[in-house]
């Protein structure tokens, strides 16, 4: 089991007039709310609220997620396909999260914005996955797997990969 | 995510408080242990005290739905606060199990 909140809370910075980042390693990510710290803290900056804050933190922690379980321990989601082989997820999971290799790596997340949209992202340290592979399709309520990209995919506006899948760019609308 | 279970006669009570993310995949396995059994007649779950859930955390409804299959019971979830529900019923787990 995760021990919660063991380290300080984490730091928003701001970066310049229209930008704000949280710098973090895997065991950070796994031990703090960052999510709804970050989206909140980008709220606070643009005056927004309500269901479009929602919409941020719900794309963000998903990003996170993938960031944190298949780019920085990664984990292969083939395993989350049946009990038998969760368990085996679940064991190496928390075996990663303890081993410096994995949870010594950094992962970043930035909010830039202009009058009509704000863009964030959220880089790791993992190895990186084949873009071109990835499907936004419908999603399947008995899926073990791959919801949050949809998800990601129905919350954001745009949404783009670079460095080899370490980094996504998810850009919304202001006038939500 | 805090849990506790309590088996009453077959059905399994399986309660969930906090956030149900991808944190706490590692725990997903003890939990569905308790329904991967062939004298379970029912799983119930109770996540009025969730706040928050994202796709990881709804993965483990996934695999509750796979041992009803599997062993021949239902599935219900109960209590879910209006973020929760909406996050449910959105992914489309109204139609694989009772969300009430």
């Amino acid at each position: 089991m995760v021990e919660p909140h063991t380290r300080a809370p984490l730091s928003i910075y701001d970066d310049g007039d229209n930008g704000v980042r949280m710098d973090m390693t895997t065991a950070e990510a796994l031990d703090h709310g960052a999510s709804g710290a970050f989206s909140s803290a980008l709220a606070t900056r643009l005056g927004a609220s309500g269901i479009w804050l929602e919409t941020i933190r719900d794309a963000l922690q998903e990003a996170l997620g993938n960031a944190v379980m298949h780019g920085n321990l990664e984990l292969d989601s083939k395993l989350r396909q049946s009990l038998e082989t969760m368990k085996k997820y679940g064991a190496l999971m928390a075996a990663r999260m303890h081993d410096p290799h994995y949870a010594s790596r950094p992962i970043t997340i930035a909010a830039t914005w202009t009058e009509d949209s704000v863009t964030l992202s959220v880089r790791d340290d993992g190895n990186g996955f084949d873009i071109a592979g990835l499907s936004f399709g419908a999603r399947d309520a008995q899926a073990h797997s791959g919801r949050g990209l949809s998800m990601i995919h129905e919350l954001a506006d745009s949404v783009r990969f670079e460095d080899q899948g370490r980094a996504i760019h998810m850009t919304f609308n202001r006038e939500r | 995510m805090e849990f506790s279970v309590n088996n009453s006669q077959g059905v399994v009570n399986i309660t969930l408080s906090g956030q149900l993310t991808y944190v706490d995949a590692p725990q997903f396995g003890s939990i569905l242990s308790h329904l991967d059994n062939s004298g379970v007649t029912g799983a119930q779950f109770d996540v009025g005290g969730l706040d928050f859930i994202d796709s990881t955390g709804m993965s483990l409804f996934v695999h509750a739905y796979d041992a009803s299959k599997a062993h021949g019971f239902d599935v219900t979830i109960s209590g879910a606060t209006d973020k929760v529900r909406a996050a449910l019923t959105k992914a489309g787990f109204d139609n694989l199990v009772t969300v009430s």
